[in-house]
């Protein structure tokens, strides 16, 4: 198990199956999502209150949702370096802190735009969900700051290691944010594909294939920084050098 | 057609208005496909770059090795022990100095 | 596992047991502080102090809404099913302000017990249907809408 456990920490094995999953993983990312942006745009059915902002939600709930993911896996990625000080998952730490900061952010725009017309207002300060959104962005850019900050890169791992767990308490907060206390954004939709129940199936249908989308395109993404990112570190290694002679 | 018909708008006009909510849903729209391009297009051209500064890098490496060797051809045939040892040792600074310019 | 390496892990889950627990005891303090807004049973029981601007926050009562003709006027009585609170407000309504709805209001109670509201804001329930679905349900009387408290409005404990 701790054998294969170390394989799965090689920067060039990863680096090698990625190069075998990406044209995949690429026509599955859009496939996806322009399915669930063409259903959402189209077929989705106004809602009863809201009317075609609805639309909006679909790809706000999608970015939101995901964007909690980011600091779980830093943390997970973080103790993985930390403990076992595995090269590959510091990598992916350092280039999720950055994408987790444009999900943050995506979610912030998104609900802002959203609220202007159903709340009557674009922020609001009282509201614990939107501050904890925007602690968890402004949470990522500390991490990506002190990724630069910090100059040597195994100081500057084991710091960004740490925040990311310390970090993960504030994605619980953002989670229940909704159920601690009374808020102007409303609670997490109960998911039910059933018609006839509260929520219409068409709303939640699009939503699920938008969530699966976003995943996809996080994965693609962080595939891809992570892949410079081992090209520099590795830059040394022979197999590196092997292949900038071959590959194009 | 099934699908034609499950179309909620009837025009193009009415689908560009989005019930009067025109604004909002499509800036929401073109906001996740500028999110989306940029965090695929930006990775993709970081490695474009990348690539081409680790393979001139590669080059620099093989000439400075290249002349090396010449350099200590060069001084063994001479026999001249002392220019050559200086030589190699001038050629020897150089690649160490283009080694630690790789790291920073 | 290496033993080095099972202390450091230790230490790491150490470390975020304590920082979780400290968190949690900040959270639960500033409870309500970090509530947005007083119910009208909370305003009825005197929980909130004279003169004291706030965020009240409930339903719309049904058939409350009286509109004046010539001006942005409006009054409604908001309410969580115990107790209500009339509101006075002048100016644009937000576009989910209806009757059966949930709103959150900014301002202070005036002598005669009315909240003056300085901002109005609706709040959005965590269902979204089609006016198909809405309608059907409607029918078959299982729609929450006005029944329940939990549609747009979350009561408090």
């Amino acid at each position: 198990m701790w054998v294969w456990f170390a394989k799965l920490g090689s920067p060039k094995w990863f680096y090698e199956l990625s190069t075998k999953w990406l044209p995949w993983l690429v026509v599955a990312t859009v496939v996806v999502i322009g399915t669930a942006t063409v259903w959402a745009l189209l077929f989705l059915p106004p809602d009863y209150q809201q009317g075609y902002t609805s639309r909006i939600l679909v790809v706000h709930v999608a970015v939101a949702g995901t964007s909690l993911a980011f600091f779980p896996l830093m943390a997970v990625a973080g103790t993985i370096t930390l403990v076992w000080k595995m090269k590959l998952a510091d990598m992916v730490a350092k280039n999720a802190a950055a994408l987790g900061a444009w999900f943050s952010f995506i979610t912030l725009a998104t609900g802002s735009i959203w609220g202007s017309v159903s709340w009557g207002t674009w922020w609001e300060w009282s509201d614990s969900r939107l501050v904890s959104m925007l602690f968890q962005f402004f949470l990522l850019l500390g991490v990506v700051s002190l990724r630069s900050a910090l100059e040597e890169s195994d100081k500057a791992a084991k710091a960004c290691a740490l925040l990311s767990i310390v970090g993960c308490i504030n994605v619980v907060v953002i989670k229940y944010s909704v159920e601690w206390w009374n808020t102007l954004h409303q609670p997490a939709s109960p998911v039910s594909i059933e018609s006839g129940s509260a929520n219409g199936p068409e709303f939640w249908i699009a939503t699920a294939l938008m969530i699966l989308g976003v995943y996809l395109f996080l994965s693609l993404s962080l595939i891809l920084s992570t892949r410079n990112e081992i090209l520099m570190r590795e830059r040394r290694s022979l197999w590196v050098q092997e292949l900038m002679s071959t590959e194009k | 057609m099934d699908l034609l018909n499950a179309i909620q708008f009837e025009s193009w006009a009415e689908f560009v208005d989005m019930g009067g909510y025109a604004f909002n849903v499509w800036a929401v729209y073109g906001l996740f496909v500028v999110f989306i391009a940029v965090n695929i297009i930006v990775p993709l051209q970081r490695r474009k770059t990348l690539l081409r500064d680790l393979r001139r890098r590669q080059n620099i490496d093989a000439q400075v090795a290249l002349n090396r060797q010449s350099a200590s051809v060069a001084g063994a045939v001479d026999n001249a022990v002392n220019d050559s040892v200086a030589e190699t040792a001038k050629v020897v600074g150089t690649g160490q100095n283009a080694q630690q310019g790789e790291t920073s | 596992m290496k033993p080095h390496r099972r202390k450091k892990l230790g230490s790491i889950l150490f470390i975020a047991l304590g920082l979780s627990v400290a968190a949690g005891l900040t959270l639960y303090a500033l409870k309500q502080n970090i509530n947005m807004f007083f119910t009208p049973s909370q305003v009825a029981g005197g929980e909130v102090p004279k003169g004291q601007h706030f965020r009240i926050g409930g339903m719309v009562k049904d058939g409350s809404i009286a509109r004046e003709d010539d001006s942005l006027s409006v009054n409604f009585v908001t309410t969580d099913f115990i107790s209500e609170v009339p509101i006075h407000y002048v100016g644009i309504l937000p576009d989910l302000f209806r009757e059966g709805q949930g709103i959150v209001a900014e301002g202070v109670v005036d002598t005669a017990g009315v909240f003056q509201a300085s901002k109005v804001l609706a709040k959005h329930d965590e269902n979204y249907m089609s006016p198909e679905v809405k309608a059907a349900l409607d029918a078959a009387g299982t729609s929450t809408e006005g029944s329940l408290p939990s549609e747009g409005y979350k009561p408090q404990y």
